[in-house]
């Protein structure tokens, strides 16, 4: 017994001296870290530092290699020689390569990347003076076409990701919020509203851009799928801060902007505009003698001597200076156990446009806080109010190019010149109010069952309620009475989430695998009351009018998914992820309910093999990356699989009316993209580059299918037809100089996309929709054109127009259409052509960063290349108008053809019928170049012991710069058309652009 | 106490997971369907079917916002100053009045409703006898005259009118176009059927706007007794008269007591339709009024002959260059006429007269009724030979009904007379003008059924 005892003490002893123990602790800054993936080189097995940081591994033997690693941090590997502790301090990754990922529902370092994903990070929106936070990834996210809204305080962004993917389906990205899906697009203006509105306030404006740590960009299909249905217009998700263990952390910003116009347009003075109508009146066989009595020059109660003494330019009227004051103030910090991040922001804004003001408050709470080792629980809240006056741009600067620079704004006794006319009235006497309310928060539990399993459980919510007031005087009403709104819109969007992740590595093999289930329902109601006369002028709500009428809407949408993915690599070298989704939702037909959304990709590290080792002295870094699947686009709207009837009112009467035809088949429209890319870095990173390379092909797509008015309607939306987006996408980047006190870095990016429709069905060689302006949807031809007469100059023996005939190619003058056709509006519909491109050939941006001791200097360049854009509200501007529909014509029309022999562009002046039809001669080729953003900063030097660790003043300048041959009755070559794919390069009166200045100071403490 | 925690704990996830897996897996929460509005599903009760009827009015609206103007510019009583759509037709050179405003389109909207509601289970649905005859009647009266409006701006040169359909299509079915002949079949047989259900209870429209209608009707289609009869019948009910003051009757609208039918305009409803299209073309001042009386025509001849008539005199509006009939519309606000008792005494006067080819002096009677009203100095004395007479009338319905319903047109077209041409001093004939007058059916629905324009 006691030999048997003897052996097995020796035995015991054997394997502990054959296979040691270490213990030690992890820490970050002197801080303990769990979490750390501690592994065994050679033998593969494992652990994770715990709670407080501490581990403990073993069956080591003398000479073993073992790694630590975390995300976000370099990667450390000791040989074990025997110690029995160890105690390991982690440094932060400057590295690209080790940035983390954010993909939607977790995240991988840059290096273990297999799909297409651009991380833009927070600093690069901080204190930004764009309206919204997506604004500022315009040049910075290639493939990522950015659209700015005007200089309206809270207008809207458009953004297309990789190109339209749909002719009616929405194709704006899909915004997720620390994972919540962000409800998106304009704060919906009433049913009640009273006229024509173009005030649009970007929900997405509610986040706080100095909130925000980065940005991720979701491009390929492999990265978008797990969004299955709501993936393929590209995904962008947006990761605010969150707090670090440590000494409280406080931030201030306090900034202050100028804005003006990007530009402002050159109109003819009141002289200038005599000389052209008495050219007009003379060259229409009047007598010029008559011009004043009869030429109709004079309207609204203006006379000859008033008119010869004014020059008005209208565009003071309804443009100025604008001014916004900014204040930020974050607070962030806490233990190990609790962590925290608080900030508040404060903008107040008089944009460029009178009239127009703005405030906007907002506040976040992040917190996380650790039960024990293995429950976490979170919350990150932020709340945002919003006071917005816009001004419709139909009354200011809509209304201000229709007036005459020989009109005055006021009479003598101080009323308005022409009243229902004068920008001036419209701008004091008609008011809108919008005020919103967003609530965006999110509560998670986290479990670790097991080393490698968690669970989590996520509920979010996104709650928008919004209130309208208009009040427009009876002044300007055509039936003396005033018109009063309210309406008040919810929209109240939830998801729960509840995830499965499973995390281990078995030697060279490292999994990530998620599986999940998730249901979110959204839900609008709009309510909204409308008054018409009031006793008196201080009565301004619908109740107090003589009549009223009201409305009530209200619509909802339900999803319900289950998520699957799989993250393999091999080694760190060979890299496979593989995304299932399967999304039901109430929007598709009943016949159709589900779909199944899958991707996958595969990335191959060539330069961590043994054979590159040669080349890394150039290559140090070098990926390729193919991906291919399925995604969706389920924004096809509530209710579009049944049977609808819309309200209409006959008489007091209940009446309804037919507006959609039950479809059980209507379904999502489905993208199928291949994606192929490399990743590299040369001279160990000093210059970067990406190129991906893709092709998306768009099925099912909702098209509107012209059909037989015998059923009721003249068209229904179903699924067919095809898109294709193919493109390139350039990013290189280089770090010019990292030495002494001096860092530069620079970055290029350049995105070329080509969209064609290359089926639309059973429907005719295009598909064209009445309406404002002629929507037109053409197989072979890109999404959004529109079919236009073709303008061909202007005859130089009798000054005019003149037009093609398509079937015989002749170029006929506006005479001899109209005598062929009968009339020139004949002439035209029978000789429109799909005509035009509303997307840029190429986009891209250059940004550099110089930092110098104290200094520091970046600035960002943006352009877009090639587009088409018909300005069909200005470009009445460009002709001449007989008085009674007058407009002020822009000074180019001064070089008009006057005699026979003349060349010239410009037809003559005459009194001929105002032709409103939309023609190619304003379209125009629009190409820009934009210093998009300036920023100059100083940081202080400041003493060790001084309370402020912080002190930089900053300027930044914001649109200041532009080059570009946008025609002269364009505002702006950033043009903001409209939202949607179709009839883009047609937009009735755009909006300027604000470009601005600001100065800021920053306090850290 | 750690493993009671542990196993609370993990009795929460279990029934986390399980609440959550239980709620994802109820296909229930992806039926979400609409709770504002109707789906054909619903459309089960009177009400529904009442609602149908309305939405159909509000079509009405549409419908007849342009006939006024368009057919005014065609006989040249109105001249449109500087709008390209409106060139003079007598410079057209291809067939076909330029199709606007999609009303073809409307019409078939109309139908769409209507035959919605004389195809439904009416008789079981709840709700009294007079309930069901009004709703019907409201439909079958909307369908006649959306089909009267077809037939008289659609009919081509050969006599083809546009399908008839009386039944709910779907997005499939295929039609053909009917002959002019069976479109006025089709015509009769509603409104007669709106009568006999009126006759039980009103709808939105009367029983004597039905008979009115009719009349109207009969007279078009040239069945002239029965256009008497029903002329007759309307007059001597009793339920009109003549308002003293002639513009009294564009201001009261809907509430004149002339008036037989009208289309109810409320802006705060829809603010599109011909109170709106009248105001805007016919303000009486130079820069906003683009129609103006073309001094070269038919009725500015008759003005020259009788100034003092008040149809004229109250209704017209001279301008710095130009006169204008802002009397008619004169807001953006009032009720589209569709009918009035002068209509009726002029047209059972015409009637009689082609039923006994000679005139009585109750006709004269008839014509004087509207001419004493408007204080015309030309009242008809004794009674004149038939052909005369005929004349007289025609220009009573043209001084009467000017830019109203269309009827300047359609009384020409039916009496097959010329119009005058650009010059003023010639015309042009029935039988060029009758090939280039009519709408052209949209070319989609002409390409979907394969027909022929």
């Amino acid at each position: 017994m006691k030999n048997y005892l003897m052996v097995f003490f020796t035995f015991l002893f054997t394997l502990q001296a054959f296979s040691q123990q270490l213990t030690g602790t992890v820490k970050v800054d002197g801080e303990p870290i769990p979490g750390v993936n501690i592994i065994n080189i050679e033998s593969g097995t494992g652990t994770l530092s715990d709670f407080d940081g501490n581990f403990s591994i073993d069956n080591l033997s003398e000479g073993d290699e073992i790694e630590f690693s975390y995300i976000g941090f370099q990667t450390q590997r000791v040989v074990f020689n025997g110690q029995t502790s160890l105690n390991i301090s982690l440094e932060e990754s400057s590295e690209k390569l080790e940035e983390v990922i954010v993909t939607g529902y977790g995240s991988v370092i840059a290096k273990n990347l297999s799909s297409s994903i651009v991380r833009v990070d927070g600093e690069s929106v901080k204190n930004t003076a764009l309206g919204s936070f997506e604004q500022a990834l315009q040049g910075r996210a290639a493939g990522v076409q950015v659209i700015t809204g005007s200089g309206m305080s809270g207008s809207g962004t458009k953004i297309r990701i990789r190109g339209a993917n749909s002719a009616t389906a929405s194709s704006d990205p899909l915004y997720v919020v620390d994972g919540i899906i962000m409800e998106q697009g304009n704060y919906r203006s009433g049913n009640q509203s009273v006229g024509f509105m173009d005030t649009p306030t970007n929900i997405l404006s509610s986040i706080n851009p100095n909130d925000i740590q980065s940005m991720e960009v979701l491009k390929d299909a492999a990265a978008t799928a797990i969004y299955g249905a709501r993936g393929s217009n590209g995904v962008i998700l947006i990761t605010t801060k969150q707090g670090q263990a440590g000494a409280t952390k406080i931030e201030a910003t306090f900034d202050v902007g100028l804005s003006e116009a990007t530009r402002r347009l050159d109109y003819v003075n009141a002289e200038e505009y005599l000389m052209l109508a008495q050219e007009a009146w003379y060259n229409a066989g009047q007598d010029p003698t008559k011009y004043w009595d009869n030429s109709g020059v004079l309207t609204a109660g203006n006379t000859k001597e008033k008119a010869l003494t004014t020059d008005t330019d209208w565009q003071d009227v309804a443009l100025k200076t604008g001014i916004a004051y900014r204040a930020n103030i974050s607070a962030s910090g806490g233990s190990e156990k609790t962590k925290f991040f608080v900030s508040g922001n404060f903008l107040e804004e008089e944009s460029i446009f009178v009239g127009n003001e703005y405030l906007k408050l907002n506040a976040r709470t992040n917190l996380n806080h650790k039960v024990n080792d293995k429950l976490s629980v979170g919350t990150n809240i932020n709340f945002t109010y919003v006071d917005n006056s816009p001004v419709p741009v139909q009354n200011g600067i809509g209304r201000a190019v229709n007036m005459l620079p020989i009109e005055p704004v006021f009479n003598p006794d101080g009323t308005y010149f022409n009243v229902t006319q004068n920008p001036r009235a419209w701008l004091d006497l008609y008011t809108t109010n919008i005020k919103n309310r967003t609530l965006t928060g999110s509560w998670y539990l986290r479990y670790q069952l097991s080393d490698a399993l968690s669970f989590r459980t996520e509920f979010g919510l996104n709650s928008i309620s919004v209130d309208q007031e208009q009040y427009m005087d009876r002044l300007l009403s055509t039936n003396d009475l005033a018109l009063a709104s309210e309406s008040k819109n919810t929209i109240n969007a939830w998801n729960w989430k509840n995830l499965l992740n499973y995390r281990k590595s078995f030697g060279d093999h490292s999994f990530d695998v998620l599986a999940g289930i998730e249901s979110s329902k959204s839900k609008t109601h709009n309510i909204g009351m409308r008054g018409d006369g009031f006793a008196s002028t201080s009565l301004k709500t619908p109740q107090d009018a003589a009549t009223q009428s009201v409305s009530f809407n209200e619509s909802a949408f339900t999803y319900l998914s289950i998520i699957s993915r799989l993250n393999y690599n091999y080694k760190g070298k060979y890299l496979f992820s593989f995304t299932a989704r399967r999304d039901g939702s109430s929007r598709f037909g009943r016949a159709k309910q589900w779909g199944t959304f899958p991707a996958g990709s595969l990335g191959y590290n060539i330069s961590e093999e043994p054979f590159f080792e040669p080349l890394k002295g150039v290559f140090s870094y070098l990926k390729l990356k193919a991906s291919y699947g399925i995604t969706g686009n389920a924004e096809i709207g509530n209710y579009q699989n049944e049977s609808r009837y819309n309200s209409v009112q006959y008489n007091g009467l209940n009446g309804i009316s037919l507006s959609n035809i039950a479809d059980d088949q209507l379904g999502w429209e489905e993208s199928i993209q291949t994606n192929f890319a490399i990743s590299a870095e040369l001279f160990n990173g000093t210059i970067r580059a990406d190129v991906d390379v893709y092709d998306k092909l768009t099925k099912d797509l909702l098209l509107p299918y012209p059909v037989s008015i015998v059923s009721g309607l003249t068209r229904v939306t179903t699924n067919l037809g095809e898109i294709s987006n193919k493109g390139i996408e350039i990013v290189l980047g280089a770090t010019l100089m990292e030495k002494n006190d001096i860092t530069w870095d620079v970055e290029f990016q350049y995105a070329k996309n080509t969209n064609e429709v290359l089926s639309i069905g059973d429907n005719p060689e295009g598909i064209n929709l009445p309406g404002f302006g002629t929507t037109s949807i053409y197989v072979g031809k890109p999404i959004g054109i529109q079919t236009l007469p073709i303008w061909s100059g202007v005859d130089p023996a009798t000054g005019q127009d003149m037009y093609l005939e398509q079937s015989t190619g002749l170029s006929l003058t506006e005479t001899q259409a109209a005598a062929q056709y009968g009339n020139l509006n004949n002439f035209f519909s029978q000789n429109n052509v799909a005509f035009g491109n509303p997307w840029p050939d190429f986009t891209g941006g250059f940004s550099t960063d110089f930092s110098y001791k104290n200094w520091s200097i970046s600035a960002l360049f943006s352009f877009a290349v090639g587009q088409d854009y018909l300005a069909s509200g200005e470009n009445i501007n460009s002709k001449y108008f007989a008085a009674s529909s007058a407009m002020t014509p822009l000074r180019h029309i001064l070089g008009r053809w006057r005699s026979p022999g003349d060349v010239t562009n410009i037809a003559q002046v005459n009194l001929e019928p105002t032709l409103w039809s939309r023609t190619s001669e304003y379209v125009s080729d629009l190409d820009y170049l934009r210093m998009r953003d300036f920023t100059f900063t100083y940081s202080f030097n400041l003493p060790e012991n001084s309370s402020i660790k912080g002190l930089d003043v900053y300027t930044k300048l914001t649109n200041f710069l532009t080059w570009t041959n946008a025609q002269p009755w364009m505002f702006d070559p950033e043009n903001y058309v409209r939202g949607g794919n179709l009839n883009l390069m047609d937009k009735w009166r755009q909006v300027p652009q604000a470009k601005t200045v600001n100065i800021g100071v920053n306090l850290k403490f | 106490m750690e493993n009671i925690k542990k196993f609370k704990m993990k009795r929460l996830f279990i029934g986390l997971m399980t609440l959550s897996l239980m709620f994802t897996s109820c296909d229930d929460f992806l039926e979400e369907y609409s709770t504002i509005g109707l789906s054909d599903g619903s459309l089960t009760d009177l009400v529904a079917m009442e609602a149908l009827n309305a939405g159909a009015y509000n079509d009405l609206r549409n419908i007849t916002a342009y006939e006024h103007v368009q057919s005014t510019y065609i006989v040249r009583d109105c001249e449109p100053r500087r709008n390209p759509n409106w060139i003079p037709f007598f410079k057209w050179t291809t067939a076909g009045i330029p199709g606007m405003f999609n009303r073809y389109q409307q019409c078939y909207q109309v139908f769409n409703k209507v035959n919605t509601v004389l195809n439904a289970d009416i008789d079981n649905m709840y709700g009294t006898d007079a309930q069901r005859a009004a709703v019907r009647g409201d439909a079958y009266f909307l369908r006649a005259y959306a089909l009267f409006y077809l037939n008289n701006w659609f009919t081509n040169p050969n006599g083809m009118s546009v399908p008839i359909v009386l039944t709910v299509l779907g997005t499939n079915d295929r039609v053909t176009r009917a002959t002019s002949d069976e479109v006025k079949a089709q015509i009769e047989s509603d409104i007669e059927a709106a009568r006999t259900n009126l006759a039980i209870s009103g709808g939105i429209t009367s029983h004597a706007a039905a008979t009115g209608m009719a009349a109207r009707m009969y007279f078009y289609h040239k069945k002239y007794n029965l256009a008497y009869e029903r002329a007759n019948e309307v007059i001597t009910s009793g339920g009109f008269s003549l308002e003293q003051n002639v513009a009294d009757i564009y201001t009261k609208g809907s509430a004149s007591s002339e008036v037989i039918f009208s289309v109810i305009t409320d802006r705060t409803e829809n603010t599109f339709g011909s109170a709106q299209i009248g105001f805007q073309n016919h303000q009486a001042n130079d820069a906003d009024g683009v129609s103006s009386l073309n001094l070269e025509g038919v009725l500015a001849g008759l003005r020259t002959a009788d100034p003092s008539d008040k149809r004229f005199a109250d209704l017209m509006t001279e301008g710095d260059n130009f006169i204008f009939t802002d009397g008619k519309y004169p807001n953006n606000d009032v009720d589209y006429i569709g009918l009035r008792l002068p209509e009726m005494y002029l047209t059972r006067a015409e009637a009689n007269i082609m039923v006994n080819s000679t005139v009585t002096a109750a006709d004269v009677a008839d014509v004087n009724t509207v001419k004493n009203r408007a204080g015309a100095s030309d009242t008809v004395a004794g009674t004149p030979g038939a052909n005369d007479m005929l004349e007289i009338i025609f220009n009573e319905r043209s001084k009467e009904l000017y830019n109203e319903t269309g009827d300047r047109f359609f009384n020409t077209l039916r009496l097959q007379r010329d119009i005058v041409d650009e010059s003023g001093s010639g015309t042009v004939s029935y039988s060029s003008y009758r090939t280039l007058l009519y709408n052209l059916i949209p070319q989609t629905e002409v390409d979907i059924h394969n027909l022929t324009q």
